[in-house]
């Protein structure tokens, strides 16, 4: 098929969803936007080492902690490094410790939070309470802390911000199953025979996934900006890769010293990624939400 | 069928039976116990005491497996269609699941038993409602659907808790027409609760009264209708809204509210509202007793 | 001079698909102490005509066209400030459900208190509270209970306190949508007598919206009957239970089980109210009526006067 028929049927494809999304008012536009913020700079990142003008780690290409120029549009840090590549290319590390530590949290959180809260009794109670535990720790200061225990390194940063997150679904997840149990068309389930796995995933789950989605989404917001705060605090990764958290912890130590672009850029895609992420949380929540009401 | 519950003494001492093909009207108001009661017939409720006994067998002793294979015997048609289908199923499949829970023959023999229900329940073509989704489909189609799934396991007896309380007016008589035929056709046993008593003078043949957990008259339509025993009766067959301008309306109204079933009063439950009151009606709490023939009530001084 | 008089009213909703008229061009009006059942089943734009007279219809909803007189007031052009003065003063509203109207965390007499100083805020707490124990006190609420809180009524006594609270101002004018839907059958029989006294004592004009025959027939002296949005039939309680035009009012009141009737056959309407988005042409009701002819399809019939009673149908319109 020719790449203009392609175009063609995928935007045909998309057409119909996009304005759906976009009749429904501010939580669409949410999604949408959100959507595009995400997908924008997921596209940078991949195709950073064809559009990067100077190599991301490449020390001394130009004069050290030079201001933005024609040459150097973001300027250069204290390493001489070019700072239009590294925030071209410092997402990857964001992007990969958010979705594995999402991926984490879903595999984790959801079983564990349906299965407690439709048993009840004592496994729920137990469960519930090592979740408020953790749930009561300040999110980055834990985090911070398995961090430290695990050492550097992507995924030990994803399954220490995957630990902090889990409550979170935990509760949302709980909260949803004990209502959804209540319902009518439970007991509908219990009158036909079903045994308690068949009404779990056939009847709950379903039932329970928009909320789910709302959390990942707000997860992967804060996966973001956990991530960025847990380099800033020196843990989390080899100094070689290029990662704006990591460009965040020097820029602020130039900060002082006048040079401002070394964490502004950086600074700004961190917030524009997390942006992104908590528009399309948003959204999909105040979508979920009234509906349901209705 | 007899059972008893005493926590809260939602249904307290209740015994009554029902012979095959019998559609007997469970009436009453809120806090009657008519609710409770049914779902003990279902044994979705645990009995405190007493038994339930279907077809010689007593359900209160079942449990697991056996409890979960009884199920294909009695079902349950629920109140609101909207809440009692899972908004994410669509309605063939919700239908189907009755028979794959059950482990009824294979899966696409279950899939042309679900299609021959829904077209006998009224929706035809099957076709077009199979894969449809239940907010797709009006209040009266959804609740044909939860009539297919109830009975789409041939069961033999089926407990309609408010069945068309939910729907549009216009639409109930075919709802009721519609449960009518199925009882013919597949030789059904219905148990009608309701607070509607139109309703449950026309389509059921023996009605029993319940108030705040206790059955206070029970007999063939006829009698407790027209010839009703106990003055709650009275009271609620005068308070009946009639569509008639003309009607004359002589309406008992009983003093007071329902109390709470948390603490029924002494005696007989109903003695602070009635009308009728003596003083041996505070102190003794009468027994259900045959007054007429084939009609009971549990009054001291029943009006005839 | 009428004391409600709405005319031509037209109330849309802006959809996902296309503004739908929940009222079309309704016309009503009711004389001082008079009492009008407005009648349908859901989705007939019964609630939203109760709504539209107090300019109460909520966003996406909004009045269109046509005009709405309150006693002299014109309701649709009015200012803010005197649509409130005419909220609860001279008109008093009975919401659908009690269990959600009433603010858990409020004491009953709270409620009286806030709704009385709203409109006259030169009144003392303490004489907002006598007038409120007077108005519950005929309601059969006793005077200590107007320091409890909702949770502790039972859903009769709070549709009394509701209606207590709708006449606390003495508005000569009280809207009830389906005043006794929630409740049991005995409380239903008590609140309509109820309200048939307060008419006479108060004098109040009641405009009773409801989906229930059975309580229209009792009580008002006028029927509306509605369906998606229009009026369908308007007449006299008597003649039109006596001899109902609209095919839609008669299998209406032919589908409503009558326990005095002895071997009463229901009968029922096939189909269901037409998707107000994709409305079909002509008569609304022509799909679902039996008696629907060529004409029924292509012309939307008018409300004309046939024997005393206003019915929209052609099977009575003989031009």
């Amino acid at each position: 098929m020719s790449s203009k028929r392609l175009q063609g049927r995928i935007v045909v494809q998309f057409l119909p969803a996009l304005t759906s999304l976009a009749r429904r008012g501010l939580a669409g536009w949410a999604i949408i936007a959100g959507a595009v913020i995400v997908a924008a700079m997921a596209i940078m990142t991949i195709v950073s080492p064809w559009i990067s003008p100077y190599n991301p780690i490449a020390i001394n290409v130009g004069p050290l902690l030079s201001p933005p120029s024609s040459q150097f549009p973001l300027g250069t840090n204290h390493l001489g490094q070019d700072m239009l590549s590294r925030v071209y290319s410092g997402g990857a590390i964001m992007f990969q410790v958010s979705i594995l530590s999402v991926i984490v949290c879903l595999v984790i959180g959801v079983p564990i939070g349906l299965f407690a809260s439709y048993t009840g009794g004592y496994t729920d109670k137990l469960v519930s309470l090592v979740m408020d535990s953790i749930y009561a720790f300040p999110g980055l200061v834990l985090a911070i802390a398995i961090a430290a225990m695990l050492g550097p390194g992507v995924v030990n940063m994803a399954l220490s911000i995957a630990v902090v997150y889990v409550p979170s679904y935990f509760r949302i997840i709980r909260s949803q199953v004990l209502t959804i149990k209540e319902l009518p068309y439970v007991e509908a389930a219990h009158m036909m025979g079903a045994k308690g796995r068949a009404t779990l995933f056939s009847y709950i789950l379903p039932n329970v996934i928009p909320s789910i989605v709302a959390v990942a989404t707000i997860n992967f917001a804060d996966a973001i900006l956990t991530a960025a705060g847990l380099t800033f605090v020196g843990l989390g990764l080899p100094v070689s890769t290029p990662d704006w958290g990591w460009d965040l912890t020097y820029g602020r130590r130039l900060l002082t010293s006048g040079t401002w672009w070394v964490i502004a850029f950086p600074g700004l895609m961190v917030v524009l990624l997390a942006l992104g992420f908590t528009l399309m949380g948003e959204g999909l929540s105040e979508l979920f939400n009234p509906r349901l009401q209705k | 069928m007899t059972s008893q519950k005493s926590f809260v003494h939602a249904v307290d001492d209740v015994s009554f039976s029902m012979d095959r093909g019998d559609i007997l009207g469970l009436v009453g108001e809120s806090g009657s116990g008519k609710s409770t009661t049914a779902r003990l017939c279902l044994k979705l409720i645990e009995p405190t005491s007493g038994r339930i006994i279907f077809e010689g067998v007593d359900l209160a002793k079942l449990r697991g497996e056996e409890l979960r294979g009884f199920r294909r015997n009695i079902q349950l048609i629920f109140q609101d269609p909207t809440a009692s289908l899972s908004p994410r199923i669509r309605i063939g499949e919700a239908i189907r699941h009755a028979l794959s829970f059950q482990n009824v023959g294979t899966a696409s023999e279950q899939v042309e038993r679900t299609r021959v229900m829904l077209e006998r329940v009224g929706l035809k073509p099957w076709s077009s409602f199979y894969d449809r989704y239940p907010h797709q489909l009006s209040g009266g189609q959804r609740q044909r659907v939860v009539i297919a799934r109830a009975l789409v396991l041939n069961p033999k007896f089926v407990v309609a808790d408010e069945p068309i309380a939910m729907v549009d007016v216009s639409v109930r008589a075919q709802i009721l027409e519609l449960m009518l035929e199925l009882k013919k056709e597949f030789d059904l046993t219905y148990l009608f609760i309701t607070h509607d008593l139109a309703m449950a003078n026309y389509v059921c043949r023996t009605i029993a009264i319940m108030y705040l957990g206790k059955i206070v008259e029970i007999g063939p339509k006829e009698e407790v209708f027209e010839k009703p025993l106990h003055p709650y009766t009275l009271a609620l067959l005068s308070s009946i809204p009639v569509p008639d301008p003309k009607a004359k309306l002589e309406r008992i109204i009983p003093k007071g509210e329902i109390p709470s079933p948390i603490n029924p009063p002494k005696g007989c439950r109903f003695h602070p509202r009635c009308p009728y009151a003596q003083t041996t009606c505070s102190e003794q709490e009468p027994e259900l007793e045959q007054i007429a023939p084939n009609h009971r009530a549990a009054c001291a001084y029943p009006r005839t | 001079m009428p004391l409600l008089d709405v005319q031509s009213l037209v109330v849309e909703y802006h959809a996902l698909k296309a503004d739908v008229k929940a009222v079309d061009r309704v016309s009503i009006s009711v004389e001082k102490g008079h009492t009008l059942g407005l009648v349908g089943e859901s989705g007939c734009g019964k609630s939203t005509l109760g709504l539209s007279t107090l300019r109460l219809v909520p966003p996406p909803g909004r009045i269109a066209s046509g005009r709405i007189t309150l006693d002299g007031i014109d309701v649709v052009n009015c200012s803010e400030e005197e649509i409130r003065r005419v909220r609860g003063k001279r008109v008093g509203y009975i919401f659908q459900d009690p269990m959600t109207s009433l603010n858990p965390v409020k004491k009953i007499g709270a409620h009286f208190v806030e709704m009385i100083r709203t409109h006259e805020p030169e009144v003392a707490e303490a004489d907002a509270l006598k007038r409120a124990t007077k108005v519950l006190g005929r309601l059969g609420i006793l005077s200590e209970r107007i320091n409890d809180f909702p949770h502790q009524f039972s859903g009769g006594m709070r549709q009394r306190v509701m209606i207590g609270l709708a006449l606390a101002l003495g508005p000569d004018l009280l809207i009830a949508d389906e005043p006794t839907t929630s409740l049991d059958v005995i409380v239903e029989a008590q609140i309509i007598e109820l309200l048939k006294e307060l008419k006479e004592s108060l004098r109040l004009t009641l405009v009773l919206i409801t989906h229930n025959i059975g309580i229209v027939a009792e009580t008002a002296d006028q029927v509306a009957v509605m369906y998606a949005g229009r009026i369908a039939e308007l007449g006299e309680t008597d003649g039109i239970f006596a001899e109902p035009m609209h095919p839609y009012t008669q299998a209406l009141l032919n589908s409503v089980p009558n326990i005095t009737k002895k071997g009463q056959v229901l009968s029922w309407i096939p189909g269901a109210p037409p998707d107000l988005a994709e409305p079909p042409p002509g008569c609304l009701f022509h799909p679902r009526c039996p008696h629907a002819f060529d004409r029924c399809k292509k012309e939307e019939p008018q409300l004309l006067k046939h024997n005393g009673t206003e019915v929209a149908c052609h099977l009575y319109d003989k031009r």
